[in-house]
Order: C-alpha cells, then sequence, then structure tokens
C-alpha cells in the first residue's frame, strides 16, 4: 500500500510539472504573438516619430541607426512656418487647418451624436409599431461602403452650389451615424424601464425624460460615442481633398496641408511631411488621454466590445 | 377638473341596446347601469378591464374591482398572474385594452400617466442616481412648477417622517436598500396623490428588512391614510398588510376579501394552496352520503358541512341550467338570423356560423356537466379534493385519531413540521414541541379538526366547504 502511494503521489507530481511547464510554454508564447502585433502598430508611429526630428529624408535603419542622433526641430519650423507651409501674409497652413478642422467637426459630432442619441432613445424606449423595422432598415445601411456614395453626393453638393464650403463635411454628420445609434440604443436599453415610468409619473415628457435622466445616466457611453465621432471627422482624409480647394484661410484643413506637402514631396522635404503628421495627431492624443476613462467605461456600457 | 366625469351611459358603447326591450330585459340593463353606477362611486373602480398583448396573450381577464377611500388593497399571486400589469393600468404606464378604469369618479382609461394624480413605488427603487435624495423627492414637485418653499416644506415633512433627514444630500448609491426604499417611499409621500401604487417594494431587501419595511409601510399608511395598492407575489405580506387581498391567477381573479376571509374560506384549490405558510394539504378521497372515505380511513361530515355540500351541487345545477338557457337562446337568435336572410355578406354568415358551432359546443360540455352534478345530487358519491391547513391536524390518540408513520420531523423552535403520507397525499402538520420528546419519532396518532375542513370539487376546484 506504501509504496503504491508513494508512486502515484510522484506521477501527481511529474503532471503537475508537466502542467506548470504547459503553462509556462503557453505563456511566452502568447507573449511573443502580442509583441509582434503590437509592433506591427507601434513601429510606423516610432518611424514618424523619429523621422519628424531627423534632417535628410526618410530616417530608416540602415543609415541612421542611432535614433537620437541629429536630432533637431527643423521639420516642425518647416512644417509650421516655412514658405510652402503659409499664405502670403504669413499665417501658418497647419494652424489655420487645425482651426479648420475643429470648426468642421466640432459641431457635426456634437449635433451628430445629439441627433443619434435621440433616435437611440426612440429605438430603446418609446414603443410604436414599426420600431425594430426602422431600426434594423438603419442599421442595413451600415453596410453601404461610404466610396459608393460618394460620387452622388458630389455631384448633389455641387448642383447645390455647396463645393469649397463647409456644408457637405458638416451637415451629413449632423444626421448622426447608424453605428452610433445601434452604440447607443445598446446602453440605453441596459437602464431599467423603471426610470421611464417613473419619469413619466412624475409629468416629464419624452424630451425630457432623454435629456433629464437617460443622458446623464449613459455620459461614459456618450463621450466615448462623440470621441469616436470627433476622431472619424478629423481623421477624414477623403472629405475635404472632395469638397474644399484648401487655398485660402478658410478652406484649408489639415488634409488639405498634408496633401500639399505629400504632393510637393522632396526628400528633404519629408522631414516637414513627418513634423506636421505628428502635429496632426496631437489633438486625438490628448483627447484619448483626457477621456481614456469615459472612453472605456461607455464602451462596457453599450455591452458590445 | 381637468377631464370631464363621464356619464354612465356614455361609457359602454359595445352595450348597444336591442332594438325591441322586453321587460326583463329593460330590468337587467337597468340593474347593471345600477351597479355600474355604484361601483364608480368608489374611489377607484375597474371594470371588465382586459389587457390583450400582441401576441395573443390575455395577460388580464375580465377584472372587476371596486377600492375604497383609504383602503390598503393588495394583489397577490405568483409571477405572471397580471397583478403587475393590473397595476400599471393603473398608473396608465400599459394601456387598457378593453373595460373602464376610475378614479375618484373619473374616468381614467384616456388620461396621461401624470394627470391621474397617482404616486408608484418600483421594485428597484428607480431612483436618479444622478441626483441627491432631496432633489429625488423634489423632482416631481419641480416638474410640475411648485413653489420652492412648498417643495422644501414637503420634502422635509415626508423626509422627517421616514426618518432620512440625515441622507438628504447623499446620492442614492450611497445609501443601503433600506434607506433607498424609504427614499422611494418619500418620493411618493411627497407628492400627497390620490393613489399609491406600490410594485413588489420589498422584493429586493433581505428577509429581516423586509419584515421591519413592511410594518413601517402599514404605519405610513395609517398616518397619511391613502388609498393604496400594493403588489406582491409574497403572501405573508398581503396577509400581514392588507385590508383587502385580491388573489390572481392566470390573469383572472381568484378571489378578493379581508385576509382573514381569504385564510379561512378560500374559494378554490389555488386560493386555498397559495395563501398561508405551510400550504394546506390536499389529497383526493370519496364523498359517500356524509362521510368522506379515504384510502383506510373515514371522516362523517356535520350535518352543517352535508348541507353545505348539497347546497354547493344544487347551485351548479341551477347554474348550469341557467347557463344552457341562455346558450339556446342565443343559438336560435343566430340561426334565425342566418336563416331570415338578414346577414349582408358571406364573411358575417360564416363568423355567425363559427360562433354557433361554439355555441354548440359549450352546450354539449354543459350538458355534460349538468348531468354528471345532477347524478352527484341523485347519488351521494363522488370524488373530491379534500384539504386541510397543517394547524388543523392535531396530536390526538382520540376515537377519531389516526396512526402516520413521520416521514421527515423539522424544528422551527417552538413547533415542529411533521411530514407524513395520508390516503396517497404528502401531509404537513404543525405540532407543539412540548408534545415531542423525541425527533427521531417514527410515527404519531393525529387527529383533523373536522370544523376546519376543506372540500373543493373535483372538476372545477371550486369550494364546496
Amino acid at each position: 500500500m506504501r509504496v503504491e502511494y508513494v508512486r502515484n503521489s510522484s506521477n501527481a507530481k511529474k503532471k503537475v510539472q508537466t502542467t506548470k511547464r504547459e503553462l509556462l510554454i503557453e505563456r511566452i508564447g502568447s507573449y511573443i504573438v502580442l509583441a509582434i502585433l503590437a509592433s506591427i502598430v507601434v513601429i510606423p508611429f516610432y518611424i514618424l516619430l523619429v523621422s519628424s526630428f531627423k534632417t535628410k529624408g526618410f530616417i530608416g535603419f540602415n543609415n541612421d541607426p542611432n535614433p537620437f542622433s541629429n536630432m533637431n526641430f527643423e521639420g516642425f519650423k518647416t512644417a509650421l512656418f516655412g514658405s510652402i507651409a503659409t499664405f502670403d501674409d504669413g499665417s501658418s497652413k497647419i494652424l489655420l487647418g487645425l482651426r479648420n478642422t475643429f470648426i468642421i467637426v466640432l459641431p457635426s459630432t456634437v449635433i451628430g451624436l445629439f441627433t443619434s442619441a435621440l433616435s437611440a432613445y426612440a429605438a430603446a424606449k418609446i414603443r410604436f409599431k414599426g420600431r425594430n423595422v426602422i431600426f434594423y432598415i438603419m442599421l442595413i445601411t451600415t453596410m453601404i461602403p461610404g466610396i459608393v456614395m460618394m460620387t452622388p453626393l458630389v455631384t448633389i453638393f455641387t448642383n447645390l452650389d455647396l463645393y469649397n464650403t463647409y456644408f457637405p463635411l458638416m451637415v451629413p454628420g449632423m444626421f448622426g451615424t447608424a453605428m452610433c445609434v445601434f452604440f447607443l440604443r445598446q446602453t440605453f436599453m441596459a437602464i431599467p424601464d423603471d426610470y421611464i415610468d417613473a419619469a413619466r409619473l412624475d409629468g416629464i415628457s419624452h424630451f425630457k425624460i432623454f435629456w433629464k435622466i437617460v443622458v446623464p445616466l449613459s455620459a461614459p457611453s456618450l463621450i466615448s460615442q462623440g470621441i469616436l465621432g470627433f476622431v472619424a471627422g478629423y481623421n477624414d482624409y477623403l472629405g475635404p481633398l472632395l469638397y474644399l480647394r484648401g487655398d485660402d484661410q478658410w478652406t484649408v484643413t489639415l488634409q488639405t496641408v498634408l496633401n500639399e506637402f505629400l504632393g510637393q514631396s522632396s526628400s528633404n522635404l519629408y522631414q516637414a511631411l513627418m513634423a506636421a503628421t505628428v502635429l496632426s495627431l496631437i489633438p486625438t492624443v490628448v483627447i484619448f488621454i483626457l477621456c481614456q476613462k469615459f472612453f472605456v467605461k461607455g464602451i462596457v456600457n453599450s455591452g458590445i466590445k | 377638473m381637468l377631464f370631464k366625469k363621464k356619464k354612465v351611459e356614455d361609457i359602454a358603447p359595445e352595450e348597444a341596446k336591442p332594438e325591441t326591450l322586453d321587460s326583463s330585459t329593460l330590468n337587467s340593463i337597468e340593474e347593471k347601469e345600477k351597479s355600474k353606477e355604484d361601483l364608480i362611486e368608489n374611489y377607484v373602480a375597474l371594470i371588465n378591464v382586459n389587457k390583450f398583448y400582441d401576441k395573443g396573450s390575455h395577460a388580464v381577464i375580465d377584472f372587476n374591482l371596486e377600492i375604497g377611500e383609504q383602503e390598503f388593497v393588495v394583489f397577490v399571486g405568483p409571477s405572471g398572474c397580471g397583478k403587475s400589469t393590473t397595476l400599471r393600468m393603473i398608473a396608465g404606464l400599459e394601456d387598457i385594452s378593453s373595460g373602464e378604469l376610475y378614479i375618484d369618479g373619473q374616468y381614467s382609461n384616456d388620461i396621461t400617466p401624470q394627470n391621474r394624480d397617482i404616486a408608484m413605488v418600483f421594485q428597484n427603487y428607480s431612483l436618479y442616481p444622478n441626483l441627491t435624495v432631496y432633489d429625488n423627492m423634489a423632482f416631481s414637485l419641480k416638474v410640475r412648477g411648485m413653489p420652492k418653499d412648498v417643495i422644501h416644506a414637503r420634502v422635509m415633512d415626508a423626509a422627517k417622517k421616514l426618518q432620512i433627514t440625515e441622507y438628504l444630500d447623499r446620492k442614492p448609491k450611497a445609501l443601503s436598500g433600506g434607506q433607498r426604499q424609504r427614499v422611494a417611499l418619500g418620493r411618493a409621500v411627497v407628492r400627497e396623490a390620490k393613489v399609491f401604487l406600490m410594485d413588489e417594494p420589498l422584493s429586493n431587501l433581505d428577509a429581516k428588512l423586509r419584515v421591519s419595511m413592511r410594518s413601517e409601510i402599514v404605519q405610513l399608511h395609517r398616518r397619511i391614510k391613502a388609498t393604496t395598492i400594493y403588489v406582491t407575489h409574497d403572501q405573508i405580506e398581503a396577509m400581514t398588510m392588507a385590508d383587502r387581498i385580491v388573489v390572481m391567477d392566470k390573469g383572472l381573479i381568484q378571489q378578493v376579501g379581508s385576509p382573514k376571509e381569504i385564510y379561512h374560506h378560500p374559494a378554490n384549490k389555488f386560493v386555498a394552496s397559495f395563501i398561508g405558510t405551510p400550504a394546506m394539504n390536499f389529497t383526493t378521497c370519496r364523498y359517500e352520503d356524509g362521510t368522506l372515505v379515504f384510502n383506510d380511513n373515514k371522516l362523517a361530515l356535520s350535518k352543517e358541512q352535508i348541507k353545505a355540500h348539497d347546497a354547493f351541487y344544487q347551485e351548479r345545477e341551477k347554474a348550469l341550467v341557467d347557463d344552457i338557457q341562455t346558450l339556446k337562446k342565443e343559438i336560435k337568435e343566430r340561426e334565425d338570423k342566418l336563416s331570415s336572410n338578414s346577414v349582408k355578406n358571406r364573411k358575417e354568415a360564416k363568423s355567425l356560423a363559427a360562433s354557433l358551432e361554439t355555441n354548440k359546443a359549450s352546450i354539449a360540455k354543459l350538458e355534460d356537466d349538468l348531468a354528471e352534478t345532477a347524478n352527484i345530487i341523485k347519488n351521494k358519491s363522488h370524488e373530491v379534493i379534500f384539504g386541510i391547513r397543517p394547524e388543523d391536524i392535531k396530536a390526538n390518540s382520540g376515537e377519531d385519531s389516526f396512526d402516520a408513520s413521520i416521514v421527515l420531523c423539522e424544528l422551527l423552535g417552538d413547533e415542529y413540521y411533521l411530514h407524513f403520507s395520508y390516503s396517497g397525499g404528502d401531509f404537513l402538520a404543525k405540532v407543539s414541541s412540548e408534545l415531542i420528546n423525541n425527533e427521531k419519532i417514527k410515527s404519531m396518532k393525529f387527529a383533523f379538526e373536522s370544523k376546519k375542513i376543506h372540500l373543493f370539487d373535483k372538476e372545477t376546484e371550486k369550494a364546496i366547504l
């Protein structure tokens, strides 16, 4: 009996050891895979950042292995105040572009978020015939690629004489997006109906219920959707290039400036292009850092990851 | 008054008067109108209220109830019995599919929830998490545009009544379950509404807190004297709090009565089994000319009990005869209509023919029931459901006693629950712990308290005794 017990015990120990080793291998393997995936994301940013501080063209690893050698701010100076980056009166295209981009993106994001939230509230909390049908039709529109709409939209806005104005970039966004409605509907559905019923008995209208109860209760989700909307508008490269000429102080945007840089790129302008790109990244990075807490909470609240 | 009181003759267009009226029909219509007026006189009246949902489910069926001013009425029943739906219809949060609702004599079907002057307490409290306790309580008054000093006075008064003055600046998440429930009550109290509705307000609390909140709600009701409708699935809450209990099952009212009435004279087997802890014991036995015959035992009924038994079946026979006559009359009318070519189109003819078929099938069923009832009256021998409450089974070694093998013995402090098998049913008796010396008791002699026994018809499960 005793011998058998010992044998059994050593077998069990062996098994435990094997399992531990397997776990370690598994963990190391997963770290390697994650590190590779992370580097795919990080390396372009690294090259971008390092290149913006180097003088001569694209800085590959081969011709300049030390990333911190010969660093300077020439690229940023050129991007901000170089002859190519300024209008005749000396104003910086990048700074004006940044201003104009904000003027275009901010109202359309805020109003778009508001209209999306209203639709989401109706889809989640107001019972009416055909509610689901309307909602699903709206969801189907997300499957239409944006590029399909490009030609008709350009034609429409040109015919409306709105070419080279902010309207084509602002107005469509103000109606909200189906994806945002979908996310917010999920969040609103998680709010117990009793709140709505209690508010109805308290005697407030649906709009007030939405504004005074649902909006404060889903602030994180609204903020995260606002950030997503802002970033989507801010990152829209094609829109401003299609609708704005970018040749004066009011039609220049970040996108048109970057495009201008790209069009004229010679090896010595690479640094300026990289610096301009880094500058254009700053607002989104700041917003993400400031609102990261709301962003994560908002996405979790919506029940969709 | 915002809404005009509706005249009785306006409110039931579906009950169109027949073209020719004989005196009996006129009388019955007059009686109906009179009883309707009587109903409306009550503070809250629900007349033939029904709730249908889109997918064809019938959640509340022909709900008729009148509630007096300052009364505390409890709707009790298992989940899905329609009690919350009825409450929500009174609140105006659900539409009434058919029927009429009167609050303080006012036809209220079409009045919006905020104009019904109703305050409601929800199961999950529904306190707005972004507002403080004070703001939560003041919210509905602010919405109604009341002066600030009135709002403040009302909130402070309610807070004092409910002992939540010290929490007024806190947000709901900083409160315990009991405190949140008090705030929810306070939010209703400040409204000084005509009717208080409470939808399972204690379900989220632990057992101990539930008991203390139960008595607080009753005391609050006595202080503010508001007409209260309270929904619960907990029959103990219903028994301890209600002036009147409405027992519901499958969308139907099973019985309305005071807690005592409901407990001692349940209208049917469902009510008998639902009310009372532990539940009533049931088994089937034969009724043989005034004696109940069990597998190994017999129990003689008293003269009053036999009389009540006979009266039950005679009344049933009479009701069945009436129903059959009414149905026959309806069938004749429909047949006449079909043969007299007064039917407008094929669709109407088809629907008439279909309802004729249904009526004929109903008649066949009623005639079977009638034959069976007549048989029972004649032979005085039939199967019944026997029921007795655990406290009405006495440890006894007298003449009518029987021996029972104890399956399980549970100690509850001052009393034991003894489980045993009797005539094919699982029975439970409550016995004082002083009578039992040994917990491993194997058998015991019991006797039923004959005055307290209940009998139910096997077919309809209605109470005979």
